[in-house]
């Protein structure tokens, strides 16, 4: 036993660099290797994607990796890369169609391959998938399986299907925040498998939570431009809206002496790698971003995480917070309310799935289609063009429509009766997620109002207990600025170079010089 | 304000002959054969495409912004037409030599320079990086097609890294020289260097107090400019014009091609329709998109000399490209097709009637 451990150790300095295995992982890692079906359930940042890109790189076969979120999905696979591990791919519906093909024609050349659910339903792909040798099956963010995880993704519910076309390799589901009933939900969902569960609490004993309420917005601005005039420690502040991450920036960086930079999902591919490598090598101090910032960053020294905004439900401002602090130095999250918050959260849920004139709309223009003898576009983005709804709405729709045989492929089929019955079922499906979502937020509510102890309250949905803080514990128990003072960062000269020296800096030129 | 001075610019040229969404339509480069003749008729070319993320509702916030600032005035208010005011006129000529309008060459360069910088852009963080002894880097430019090419060019440079950042630079130094600093500036902060990583746009837009759209336009329009020095200074940049793509793709959309060899293929346009499941219009539309590039059009199959001559005749009556006005006083035989085809080939300089 010693002997395998130590073997695991080994590969894992050699591939990964790392000197020891971080809680969980190794057990997790041993159980799939012996064959296990393992539900993990590990905190943000502890290193989940270790558990088996490990497994991935020992196998002999392929390792299918299943992962909603694209930008996390091209984002490991650069990471890999980097690491000079050549034999890793993501297929996303972000490629083009010629690249797509080109990974697909040689996708048993790979050790690992990312996959959206999305892309797995087609066709092609499990033609191509059913040649394979699938030595693991992963799926990230298992949570999504669930009607009550907080972001259902109906293709999710589809995976036991491709599981069996995989010929029931070992499966390793994996989420940051499971409570019982999804994991119960889980494993039911992917067709009752004997699983290995390995739970780990979520909590994060370094971490301090603090609430600050407000009458008017303009006064969040006050506190964060005093807290950030402060403390001069890496910091991350989410908003949820891209244009009011880019406003307060603006706004922050005209009262401090910060370098303040701004991240969102609306911004090209290059600003957001430039802005989050900037972030990782101290080059810059803050960061205003939504949620979309975070995933696949691991800065060690994260101090301070700020919410400006409400999220809609707690597991989201668990993940966020889970970002600070993972060197294990006393961190602090800070969450700025005012009354008029509740409004964005909601309006946010509302748009999440379609309403019914939306849905009425669609409905229309299907039959519209069908009566032309039209098929539907092939691209999602030109459907969602026609329909004026968003690709998640879309998404959610054909999920429905295709369950019910009301399209296949792109072809669409007309039944009146059925046609009837599967919009109420869809509506009243929207009615009951909106509830859930509603009911998630309420959670959230309650926990910004309470009066005891919020650490208590903020993982008691998620586990039976939790640890005592090991610093300061949050603004209900007494927490205060000064008692915290973490280590500032050095404020390097704003030296104003001239183009011409940035351009010899940037091209190495002194240095070659130098050298010679 | 860029952006402002590229709407002005197209108002003033459309002289109030298109709606205000052609303008948007050029500067975000649709791809349709109206757009297209547009460009070519209103003298266009150099705006085509130079901000293809523009939203409609930013564009709109702009336009009427300047509406309100009494620098355009509606021509017609039916056709949501505007013309430029004195007012207009003159603010940009109060601005002229601040506005980097002559920079730009978007139909020419557009589609070469998007690929030029991101070559540039990777190729600069990965001999800066290969430079320094690290090989294992986030790269700022994902792209197969690019990173095929660095790794390519990479093989030739990697054997003295050293000359290479030295001419590089030297290269870079003396072009960016003939830019004004702003340019210059901006430029260098966007490259991502070894540990070093370039500036985002909301950074530069916050660094130098300009909009997010004007740094992507000050950009684009550096870019646009170098790669046209560059062309006509092949040696004297050799490592700068190694790195501009080969072709430039012409604009002529796939669809259009497909038509275009069924009917070399000597198949009349109903047939073409019929057998692709098209409309007439549709393949019309194909043919005036030829047209604007192909000069070996022939032009007298589809419309007779003598209605060629007449087409002409009636342009030269109504100098106006509005076909409406054309179409009015030809007789009713001509169709839109035959005018738009014949105006095609008229600012095209073809020779058209005989």
């Amino acid at each position: 036993m010693q002997q395998h451990v130590d073997y695991l150790k080994q590969k894992l300095t050699d591939y990964f660099g790392y000197d020891s295995f971080r809680q969980g992982q190794l057990e997790i890692i041993d159980d799939i290797l012996t064959g296990k079906n393992v539900l993990g359930v590990l905190p943000t940042g502890s290193g989940k994607s270790v558990c088996y890109q490990l497994p991935a790189m020992l196998l002999d076969g392929i390792t299918i990796v299943v992962s909603p979120l694209i930008s996390l999905m091209i984002d490991q696979v650069k990471q890999l890369k980097a690491k000079r591990w050549k034999r890793v791919a993501a297929i996303n519906s972000f490629m083009d169609r010629k690249e797509r093909e080109q990974v697909l024609q040689s996708l048993h050349t790979y050790q690992l391959i990312y996959v959206s659910p999305e892309l797995m339903q087609q066709e092609m792909f499990q033609i191509r998938l059913k040649t394979l040798h699938v030595r693991l099956f992963v799926i990230d963010e298992a949570h999504c399986i669930s009607q009550w995880g907080h972001e259902f993704r109906p293709d999710y519910m589809r995976l036991k299907q491709i599981i069996a076309h995989c010929n029931y390799p070992p499966i390793l589901a994996l989420s940051a925040t499971a409570t019982p009933k999804v994991q119960t939900d889980i494993i039911d969902s992917l067709g009752g498998l004997p699983f290995t569960k390995h739970i780990y609490p979520i909590d994060r004993t370094n971490m301090a939570f603090c609430i600050q309420k407000v009458e008017v917005e303009q006064e969040k601005v006050t506190i964060l431009t005093e807290i950030l005039q402060k403390y001069r420690v890496p910091s991350l502040i989410y908003f949820s809206s891209r244009q009011k991450a880019e406003e307060v920036a603006v706004t922050l960086a005209s009262k401090l002496n910060r370098r303040i930079a701004v991240y969102h999902g609306g911004m090209e591919q290059h600003d957001r790698i430039s802005i989050q490598q900037q972030f990782m090598s101290d080059q810059i101090d803050v960061v205003c971003c939504t949620s979309a910032f975070g995933m696949g960053i691991n800065k060690p020294d994260i101090r301070l995480i700020i919410h400006y905004h409400l999220t809609t439900q707690m597991e989201s401002y668990i993940q966020e917070v889970g970002r600070a602090g993972r060197d294990g130095a006393a961190s602090v999250s800070l969450l700025l309310y005012c009354n008029k918050d509740i409004q964005l959260p909601k309006f946010i849920i509302s748009r999440e799935l379609p309403e019914k004139h939306e849905l009425v709309t669609i409905f229309q223009q299907l039959k519209l289609w069908y009566d032309q003898k039209k098929r539907l576009p092939l691209q999602e983005e030109e459907m969602t063009q026609q329909l004026n709804i968003s690709e998640i709405q879309w998404r959610f729709i054909r999920y429905h429509l295709e369950k019910h045989g009301i399209i296949k492929q792109n072809q669409i089929y007309y039944h009146s009766k059925k046609w009837k019955k599967v919009y109420q079922q869809i509506d009243s499906y929207v009615v009951k997620r909106n509830k859930i979502k509603e009911a998630k937020l309420t959670h959230v509510l309650n926990w910004v109002h309470q009066t005891d102890c919020l650490r208590k309250h903020l993982y008691k949905e998620f586990q039976l207990s939790y640890h005592p803080a090991t610093f300061q514990c949050c603004s209900n128990c007494g927490f205060s600025w000064e008692n915290w003072n973490p280590p500032q960062k050095q404020t390097p000269d704003s030296m104003n170079y001239s183009w011409q020296e940035k351009l010899k800096q940037k091209l190495l030129i002194g240095a070659i010089y130098e050298t010679e | 304000m860029i952006l402002e001075g590229v709407i002005l610019s197209c108002i003033h040229r459309l002289q109030g002959e298109r709606s205000i969404s052609a303008t948007y339509h050029v500067i975000s480069g649709r791809k349709s054969i109206q757009t297209v003749q547009d460009i070519h008729m209103y003298n266009l070319k150099q705006f085509y495409s130079i901000c293809p993320k523009l939203s409609k509702p930013y564009f709109h916030q702009v336009s009427n912004a300047l509406k309100k600032d009494q620098l355009i005035q509606v021509a017609d208010s039916k056709e949501e037409s505007y013309l430029i005011t004195p007012d207009g006129m003159k603010w940009l000529d109060d601005y002229k030599t601040e506005l980097p309008l002559s920079y730009f060459f978007g139909l020419q360069y557009g589609n070469s320079s998007i690929v030029f910088w991101e070559r540039l852009k990777l190729l600069i963080q990965t001999v800066t990086n290969v430079h320094r002894n690290k090989f294992q880097f986030i790269p700022v430019v994902e792209n197969q097609a690019i990173e095929n090419w660095v790794k390519k060019a990479y093989q030739r440079i990697k054997r003295d890294t050293s000359d290479f950042l030295i001419q590089l630079h030297a290269e870079l130094q003396r072009l960016l020289q003939t830019f004004p600093a702003l340019m210059a500036e901006i430029f260098v902060d966007r490259l991502t260097s070894y540990d070093n990583y370039g500036n985002s746009i909301h950074q530069l837009a916050n660094s130098y107090f300009l909009s997010m759209i004007d740094v992507e336009l000050t950009i684009t329009a550096c870019l646009h400019s170098m790669i046209d020095i560059i062309n006509h200074n092949k040696h004297t940049y050799p490592i700068l014009n190694a790195i501009i793509p080969e072709a430039e793709i012409p604009y002529v959309t796939a669809s259009a091609l497909t038509t275009y060899q069924l009917l070399r293929d000597g198949f009349t346009i109903e047939a073409i329709a019929d057998y692709r499941k098209l409309r007439m219009n549709t393949i019309y539309d194909h043919l005036v998109e030829i047209a604007l590039y192909d000069s070996q059009f022939p032009i007298d199959a589809y419309v007779p000399r003598s209605d060629q001559k007449i087409i002409i005749h009636a342009f030269n009556e109504v100098n106006t490209y509005k076909l409406k006005l054309i179409k009015e006083i030809v007789p009713e035989h001509i169709s839109y097709f035959h005018i738009r085809l014949v105006l095609t080939m008229l600012t095209n300089t073809q020779k058209v009637g005989g």
